[in-house]
């Protein structure tokens, strides 16, 4: 089976909102997550993820999964052989059909193809599996540069002449 | 008592095979069963407080309820109104029913 179409079965378990693998050092692999997931958000949301997977490994026994119970949203996280699985999801999300789904996602899935996934996407936009329907938006313009002292200016006055020659 | 009431509603539970009752400031106030209980007791504090910087990360607030699936058992922790409550449950046990079970101590 292939790893869009795992991916897909999650995604397509009713009341998911989005989905992120990671490595087990924390770094993003693939992400299908909501808009307001912004690349930076990343950095220490798995970072204290991996942090769990360690400290209870360590002070307490193995754990296969959490579910995380929030107001309004549950986040479910799995550790597979040498990746993490984090699902966002609705409070009314069928807990047996999604952790059926990731069992399967979590054996077959490897790293090298949830690399390879990862770089044929970017983390942000899509939700629930579904192609955004509002038209993407323009890019951002590049911010100006910082003010620097001791710099001529970008444009250049238009040269002054005097009987041919520049002063 | 508040522990007598707690310990007689835990009792009542089936597939509980472990607990463990820690105060506001997550010292063990009583722990029974699993030897991993006490363990449970240990971390409670640090799990309740990673998991809220997990959800925080991505503004998730008002975390309520944390489960942990291990091989042989289901952990569970809730904030109850005098501390916090770890279960070590039967894989089986449908762990809603006894969250249910338990609301009228949560917060």
């Amino acid at each position: 089976m292939d790893t869009t179409k795992l991916i897909k079965n999650i995604m397509d378990v009713p009341g998911i909102e989005g989905i992120c693998f990671h490595d087990l050092d924390g770094n993003l692999l693939y992400a299908q997550m909501p808009s307001f997931m912004i690349e930076e958000v990343y950095e220490d949301l798995l970072r204290r993820v991996v942090m769990l997977y360690e400290a209870v490994e360590t002070h307490y026994v193995p754990v296969e999964d959490y579910l995380l119970k929030y107001h309004d949203m549950h986040l479910l996280l799995r550790k597979g052989q040498d990746f993490g699985l984090l699902i966002l999801a609705q409070e009314s999300v069928n807990h047996m059909s999604l952790r059926m789904v990731t069992t399967m996602a979590v054996r077959q899935l490897t790293l090298e193809a949830l690399q390879q996934a990862g770089e044929k996407t970017t983390p942000a936009p899509s939700t629930n599996g579904h192609a955004p329907t509002s038209p993407p938006l323009p890019a951002e313009p590049a911010p100006a540069p910082e003010p620097q002292p001791n710099r001529a200016p970008r444009t250049a006055r238009p040269a002054r002449l005097y009987r041919g020659r520049t002063y | 008592m508040i522990q007598q009431s707690l310990q007689d509603t835990l009792e009542s539970i089936p597939g509980l095979e472990g607990y463990v009752h820690c105060g506001p400031t997550g010292d063990i106030q009583h722990v029974d069963g699993r030897e991993e209980a006490e363990l449970l007791g240990l971390i409670v504090p640090y799990l309740q407080q990673v998991t809220q910087l997990i959800g925080g990360s991505i503004g998730l607030e008002g975390l309520y309820e944390i489960q942990a699936t291990s091989p042989d058992f289901r952990t569970v922790v809730l904030p109850v109104k005098e501390g916090i409550l770890g279960l070590l449950l039967n894989s089986r046990t449908r762990t809603d029913e006894v969250v249910q079970q338990l609301s009228h101590l949560t917060t």
